[in-house]
């Protein structure tokens, strides 16, 4: 998967919460952390995914993160399992 | 997010009778604000409006604070700014009590004075939690320097905006204590406005969400708050008592927004 794909299903799945400027931007920094380029491996997928649920969690509690997690592992396609 | 039940009966408690407050402030000749009656009915408003947003502001911000887990960063914050409108409630209701009740002019300083004076660093607290859970966050919320910046120019604008407010609160002649509370509470204000004008900075970059209209509201509420505290002390001192309905829609708009902030934020995690 192209980075820039993972970027646009992060922003449709996480800017109905904070807001597209937002959400574009935290997975932008956190693919850079991650040493991510053009393509986006799954490990670093999956741990794009885990940062930004993280930081959802507190501005949406557990629940509710763990529930937009959930949508963007699916929307990535990831199975239930991984 | 749509706007429902409560949300709706909250903006109508807020902006009907701030807008009253603000009408008198600016046409004060206005037919309704001198017709026989409107006093007496403006005041039993005011003096039941205030508490009630404040015990609906308290009592939604417990809810998120009992929702939020025991380990979230942002948890502390709430716990604080719950207790503090708590306790800006009960002194608002002290106030409700003399108005309402014994129907006497309100005494300054009162048993009140001593629930709005805890609450404040309260308040304080809760924004400084707050700030530290936006860092733990992991959002990208601009560089420290930028921060620390935004930081410095609301020190400088409350220094310069207390030199003029603060001078006739000092040299008026008043008993010690309520002019020790006249200054104070200018002053507890203008520390609270300097994490509100940081978080301010960084809710900006949320907006377009829940997250940042929540925030937003909670931070518009603090900013009423410090004005209307401002105006207070000023205008108490100078005798201005014509200004009074300004100085309530501030509280109003305050206690509406804090509340309204706290009522997206429970709807937020119980959705």
């Amino acid at each position: 998967m192209t980075t820039e794909e993972a970027l646009q299903t992060i922003v449709r799945v996480v800017a109905p919460y904070v807001g597209e400027t937002m959400a574009r931007s935290a997975a932008q920094a956190h693919c850079q952390k991650l040493g991510v380029g053009t393509d986006i491996g799954r490990d670093q997928l999956d741990a794009l995914i885990s940062r930004l649920g993280s930081g959802l969690n507190i501005f949406l509690g557990r629940e509710k993160s763990s529930r937009v997690v959930t949508e963007l592992r699916a929307a990535m396609g990831f199975g239930s399992g991984a | 997010m749509k706007l429902r039940g409560a949300g709706v009966v909250l903006l109508l408690l807020t902006v009907l009778p701030a807008a009253l407050f603000l009408g008198q402030t600016a046409f004060p000749r206005a037919g309704l604000y001198t017709a026989d009656g409107y006093a007496a009915v403006a005041f039993a408003l005011g003096s039941t409006v205030k508490p009630l947003l404040l015990l609906l502001g308290a009592l939604w911000a417990w809810a998120c604070t009992r929702r939020f887990e025991s380990d979230n960063p942002i948890r502390p914050g709430w716990w604080r700014l719950s207790l503090g409108l708590t306790l800006l409630f009960a002194g608002q209701l002290v106030l409700a009590f003399y108005q309402l009740f014994l129907r006497v002019p309100i005494p300054f300083p009162s048993v009140a004075d001593v629930f709005f004076v805890i609450a404040y660093p309260l308040l304080v607290a809760a924004l400084v939690a707050f700030l530290r859970a936006y860092e733990v966050a992991g959002f990208p919320t601009g560089r420290k320097g930028e921060r620390r910046a935004i930081g410095a120019a609301a020190v400088v604008l409350c220094v310069l905006v207390a030199a003029p407010v603060l001078s006739p609160v000092l040299a008026a002649e008043a008993p010690g204590i309520e002019k020790l509370l006249n200054v104070l509470y200018p002053v507890l204000d203008f520390v609270l406005l300097v994490p509100t004008a940081i978080l301010l900075r960084l809710t900006l970059r949320f907006r377009g969400g829940p997250v940042g209209r929540i925030w937003l509201l909670l931070l518009l509420g603090f900013l009423f708050l410090c004005v209307g505290d401002v105006l207070f002390s000023y205008l108490s001192t100078l005798g201005q008592a014509a200004l009074d309905p300004l100085v309530d829609a501030m509280y109003l708009l305050s206690y509406g927004s804090l509340a309204g902030g706290a009522l997206m934020q429970r709807d937020v995690l119980s959705d």
